[in-house]
């Protein structure tokens, strides 16, 4: 009997975010912000990832006798200090870039997801003690937080990684327990306890999917964010090794040759920019479409 | 109120004590030997070890935590330099300055000119020029501040050599400064104070006061203004916080002897005492920021005020 | 002056010799030939940048009693601690040192010149007496005396901080104005003396005690400090109470500016910046490409000209002798040195003259017959030959690790090994970390297989011996973890008074290439860019601009 109450429940609610997902889509698209940013987001991920068929030249390859050209037929963004194309390099800098942005939201809000519902689910002693750990946490801003641990772990993707996810934790945290703090109370999750579902099967089967939206948003506008202190960190002489050419480390090669070449600083700093732009239209739109309010 | 205050001031040392053996921990686990640092390339591993007896390096960990602990709470010392051998306190004194300057005027200009962007662009919702200021606020959050700085300094001191590039000064100093440390934040309060304003576009009252036949300026800076605030000053907290930890890597693009340049250079020079200081103090403004919203908050807001009032009652038990 | 010049163009044409010769490997010869020229362009250039002469007819401060009023020097770190117990450091702290501290002796070309001392006396091997001046006194007018003399051997020794006193035992006072030094080993070696008495501040024991020297030092200088903004600037004035008689004082210790301000700059191209707005009329940190703004005909020209000279600094690259490490087999290490250029290394640096054997021609005792020896893997590039020792050796495409600091020389130098290195097929990781990191990880012979590391030194084979000496570390390993007993013979001998012969070091030369223990990649440039205020520049130990002695125009 209570099984089949499961059973009818779940595939509602199945049903329901299936129909949700599509829609939020929908609403995405409708957006012409949000538009504009996937359009330039899918361009530059495309470009980043057939890199190897797009790009003029080999990404390392450097040749002594055309140092500093500037933008040309044969080089759209002219070469730098090492005859390195400029072009090239950023085409596979953004795999660099992206990556450490995409995996340090994801990873930052995962962990944040976790320790969050712990604490607004289990609540009571648990809770308090996550969330005074979270002020304790955050009490340091995240750019501090993360040249500190990248000090400490010293240069490399995997680092760098780590050292920018940190500062988004506790953000997860805050924003999952307050909605699962809000969401506690309805309905359905008396009903799901009051079939004796698991405590860990309520909190990821139920709880969750209804609370995540905002994590989501954020966690989007976290990728922008964190691209930004990814190149920070790379001009304060932290972050990845040469010759990993990520947008932030050609920003911090080119800074001596700013005033003789200033297209080496324009053009990583342009497609930072850009970048970033495109992500944070598709948040933007992302949390209007995902508002319970504006959705009819 | 007052219980409300001392209970996060007391719960603030808790996090300042929590920093401070967090930051201890992470330095002492920190790799590079800060005797070797001071010593220089010149040294034998004989000097170098003798100097690390004369720092105290050569202890356990529970020994330099102890004695750090006492030396910072028991005593009020924060230390002296390694590097500079001149006491922390002395130089954070001649620093800060600097360093609330440009944080307290960028704070000033990205509010001033976020609010006015977010005004404008909410009375005019949907309408081409909301459409123009949330696109600038766009493309100010998403340029990284140090590229704008570089370029700053390429057009204002390598082109039109109208202001200095680099130290300190005179007011002209602190114009590009200033300027890159507000830019991000315009973008968020101009975001925040547009969606705030449309939130209280509907409200009955306004409806009122326009039903009144007032004038839409005044509608919207008598009435709706001072409500769409609200949200604002949570995020002022946030803001000042932000920039003043990001004076690191703007301090350090215009070579200004701010805190958070201090901070740098010590991490590099593996300068521990200076270290600690300068995340002890980070950790510290932004939990006071955050205090002082909170109340501030509670003080406009009577809700709020209500609640704690009603708590207060509760939870004395009388 | 002169000589430096006349040897910094020899060198430049016996450079562009030998890239003719060198059969460079993959360069078609049309190419060599270009470079050819191209390195004749840069020798005419090279020419031009020579020390300023001060112009007849002018009136400059060396014919006057009137000071230049005011001199700004960028620098681009920070010389954070003032007090005289740091005596090594970066640049910028032994930059603005001489100025206001001084020394019982100069070091001058491996000799001592007497400055607060009027001389020494041997007593025995290892009893030495100095005697002082009797009429010494600080900016303040605090006497000097042997007990503050005495006073400040001990403060140093006390700090932990006295670098290079393996020789000195003690110190004591025998009058007023004499103190002995006892040695702990006879004085034998070249430069035994220049640290303890040549970079060995004297000042007041009294004023030491009532002052705060770490940011405002009072000693017997020709410049007083009196301003000191930690992090922006730094400014001196001049010792009007200086104690020499003016018929007695040394020429590198006149204060021929009034004031002289140090600018804390730590972007490059702000130098230029500031270079070209008048902000400042002296630095040596602009980027090699905007040279050219600031020699005749570029847009800085007018009222700017540029020095070039060659510094003392060595840029060494080491293989990790370890057992452990691939590097430890020597047909490897030489495949590594012939596949790299010196050239494109440099190119890629952006700054430094390409090392075509292990020494900096900087030196009086280095021998330029050392760039033509047999197997001198430096003024060659051999991808050929590379690979054929390459062949020699079990190597099978593991990847090797170039261990260096971040700054961004050291990274683009290792970008450009990498590059060179993949084209004879050895494969390589960069690690490159802050200085802390590198100076620790370096003493993990795990860590890395390949080192560059920064040698300096009063001469040639004081250079040697940092990065050769197996007693350096306390580990009985020198920096590349080699224990050889016959190198350290040759470094103890050429260190040697009786040993430091162009014979011994050229059969120590030879060692090193026999061996493949070290491949020098380039010797330091110093780009001096100077306002057209200067009649003439003159340096301490030829790399640090005394403000002060320099002469000035006046009209």
């Amino acid at each position: 009997m209570r099984k089949r109450q499961n059973d009818v429940y779940s595939r509602y609610r199945r049903a329901e975010k299936t129909s949700l997902f599509l829609e939020t889509i929908q609403r995405l698209w409708e957006n012409p912000g949000a538009k504009v940013g996937i359009v330039l987001f899918a361009v530059i991920v495309a470009a980043c990832v057939f890199a190897p068929v797009v790009a003029p030249y080999d990404v390392n390859e450097t040749d002594i006798k055309n140092l500093f050209a500037g933008p040309s037929a044969a080089h759209f963004c002219g070469t730098d200090a090492m005859g390195r194309d400029l072009f090239t390099r950023l085409l596979y800098g953004g795999r660099y870039s992206l990556a450490l942005g995409l995996c340090a939201a994801v990873f930052g809000s995962a962990l944040g997801i976790v320790i969050g519902s712990i604490a607004g689910y289990f609540g009571g002693k648990t809770e308090t003690l996550i969330m005074r750990l979270m002020d304790i946490w955050s009490s340091l801003p995240s750019i501090l937080l993360c040249i500190l641990i990248s000090a400490v772990l010293g240069p490399g993707f995997f680092n760098t990684v780590l050292a920018l996810s940190v500062g988004n934790v506790p953000i997860g945290v805050r924003l999952i327990r307050g909605q699962i703090l809000a969401e506690r109370s309805k309905e359905y999750l008396e009903a799901a306890e009051s079939i004796k579902c698991s405590r860990i099967s309520i909190m990821f089967r139920h709880l969750l999917p209804n609370v995540i939206s905002p994590v989501i948003v954020d966690a989007t506008m976290g990728i922008g964010m964190t691209i930004t202190m990814a190149a920070a960190l790379s001009y304060i002489g932290l972050g990845v090794q040469p010759p990993t050419p990520e947008w932030g480390a050609m920003l911090a090669d080119a800074r001596s040759h700013i005033l003789n070449y200033p297209y080496l600083i324009m053009f990583p700093g342009l497609i930072i920019a850009l970048t970033v732009l495109a992500i944070n239209l598709i948040g933007d739109g992302l949390r209007d479409a995902l508002d319970p309010k504006l959705r009819k | 109120m007052g219980k409300y205050i001392l209970k996060r001031l007391l719960w603030m040392i808790v996090i300042i004590l929590g920093t401070s053996f967090i930051i201890f921990t992470i330095l002492y686990f920190t790799p590079g030997d800060p005797a070797r640092m001071i010593a220089g390339g010149n040294a034998t591993a004989e000097e170098v070890e003798n100097l690390r007896h004369i720092m105290g390096l050569d202890q356990s960990y529970f020994q330099q935590l102890k004695t750090y602990f006492s030396d910072t709470f028991l005593h009020f010392d924060l230390g002296t330099s390694w590097v500079y051998n001149k006491p922390v306190i002395d130089e954070m004194r001649t620093r800060l300055p600097r360093t609330v300057i440009i944080g307290l005027s960028a704070m000033a200009l990205n509010l001033a000119i976020g609010l006015l962007m977010g005004i404008f662009a909410s009375t005019h919702e949907g309408k081409w020029q909301d459409s123009l200021t949330m696109g600038i606020a766009m493309v100010f959050i998403s340029c990284p501040d140090f590229w704008v700085a570089l370029m700053l300094i390429l057009l204002l001191s390598a082109k039109l050599g109208i202001l200095p590039s680099y130290g300190i000064g005179g007011a002209e100093y602190y114009v590009m400064p200033i300027i890159c440390s507000a830019i991000g934040g315009i973008a968020v309060n101009a975001r925040q104070t547009r969606a705030s304003m449309l939130g209280v576009f509907r409200e009955d009252y306004i409806t009122t006061a326009r039903a009144k036949g007032q004038r839409e300026r005044k509608v919207v800076f008598r009435h709706m203004l001072p409500n769409a605030l609200m949200p604002i000053i949570t995020s002022i907290g946030n803001g000042f916080a932000r920039i003043v930890a990001g004076s690191a890597v703007i301090e350090s693009v215009f070579s200004v002897p701010g805190i958070g340049l201090y901070l740098l250079t010590a991490i590099n020079a593996r300068d521990y005492p200076v270290v600690r200081s300068c995340v002890l103090f980070f950790a510290a403004f932004t939990s006071i920021a955050m205090l002082l919203v909170d109340l501030v908050y509670a003080f406009v807001d009577p809700r709020i005020k209500a609640q704690y009032s009603s708590a207060r009652r509760g939870g004395a038990g009388k | 002056m002169k000589a430096k010049t006349g040897k910094l163009t020899a060198l430049f044409l016996s450079a562009a010799m030998a890239i003719s010769m060198a059969a460079c490997g993959n360069n078609a010869e049309t190419e060599t030939e270009a470079e050819v020229k191209q390195e004749a362009a840069e020798t005419e250039e090279a020419v031009k940048d020579v020390a300023p002469v001060a112009q007849e007819g002018r009136k400059t401060t060396a014919d006057s009693d009137e000071r230049y009023e005011k001199i700004c020097i960028g620098l681009q770190s920070d010389p954070k601690d003032l007090a005289p117990e740091n005596t090594s450091g970066d640049n910028s702290l032994l930059y603005v040192n001489w100025n206001y501290y001084e020394q019982l002796f100069d070091y001058r070309n491996n000799d001592y010149v007497p400055i607060l001392a009027k001389g020494y006396t041997e007593i025995d091997d290892l009893h030495w007496q100095v005697e002082i001046y009797d009429y010494i006194q600080d900016s303040e007018g605090n006497p000097i005396t042997a007990d503050d003399v005495v006073f400040c051997y001990n403060n140093l020794v006390d700090s932990g901080k006295a670098l290079k006193y393996d020789k000195f035992d003690h110190i004591e006072k025998i009058d007023d104005y004499t103190v002995e030094f006892v040695w702990t080993s006879p004085i034998d070696g070249i430069g035994d003396l220049e640290w303890p008495w040549c970079r060995t501040h004297i000042y007041s024991q009294k004023a030491y005690e009532e002052g705060n020297f770490h940011e405002k030092p009072v000693a017997t200088g020709p410049y007083k400090v009196v301003e000191y903004t930690v992090g922006s600037r730094l400014v001196l004035e001049a010792n009007d109470n200086y104690w020499q008689k003016d018929e007695l004082r040394d020429p590198e210790h006149l204060a021929n500016v009034q004031t002289i301000e140090y600018d804390i700059i730590s972007e490059t191209s702000q130098h230029v910046i500031a270079l070209s707005t008048g902000q400042i009329q002296y630095s040596e940190y602009v980027p090699a490409e905007n040279l050219d703004e600031f020699r005749d005909g570029g847009q800085y020209a007018d009222g700017n000209d540029v020095y070039t000279t060659q510094g003392s600094g060595l840029r060494v690259l080491m293989g990790n002798n370890d057992p452990g490490s691939l590097m430890s087999d020597v047909n490897l290490r030489k495949a590594v040195f012939y596949a790299l250029d010196n050239e494109a290394i440099v190119a890629a640096a952006g700054t430094g003259l390409p090392a075509r054997a292990i020494g900096t021609s900087f030196f009086p005792d280095y021998c330029e017959e050392w760039e033509s020896a047999e197997g001198n893997y430096m003024a060659v590039c051999d991808p050929e030959l590379a690979k054929e020792y390459l062949e020699k050796t079990s190597y099978n495409g593991e990847t090797l690790k170039i261990l260096g600091t971040s700054n961004e020389v050291d990274k683009n130098i290792m970008t450009m090994m990498q590059a060179l290195l993949l084209n004879v097929g050895i494969e390589t990781e960069i690690i490159s970390e802050d200085e802390a990191l590198v100076q620790s990880d370096a003493l993990d012979p795990t860590k890395w297989d390949m080192l560059i590391t920064n040698a300096g030194g009063g001469c040639q084979s004081g250079e040697w011996n940092r990065f050769t000496n197996y007693n350096e570390f306390g580990t009985g390993f020198n920096m590349a973890y080699i224990h050889d007993e016959k190198l350290q013979e040759f470094l103890v001998l050429c260190n040697s008074l009786e040993g430091h012969t162009a014979e011994k070091m050229t059969e120590m030369h030879q060692y090193y290439l026999d061996n493949a223990y070290y491949h020098a990649l380039s010797s330091t440039a110093m780009n001096g860019v100077y306002s057209e205020d200067f009649a003439t520049l003159v340096y301490r130990e030829s790399e640090f601009l005394r403000a002060g002695a320099c002469d000035y125009y006046l009209d």
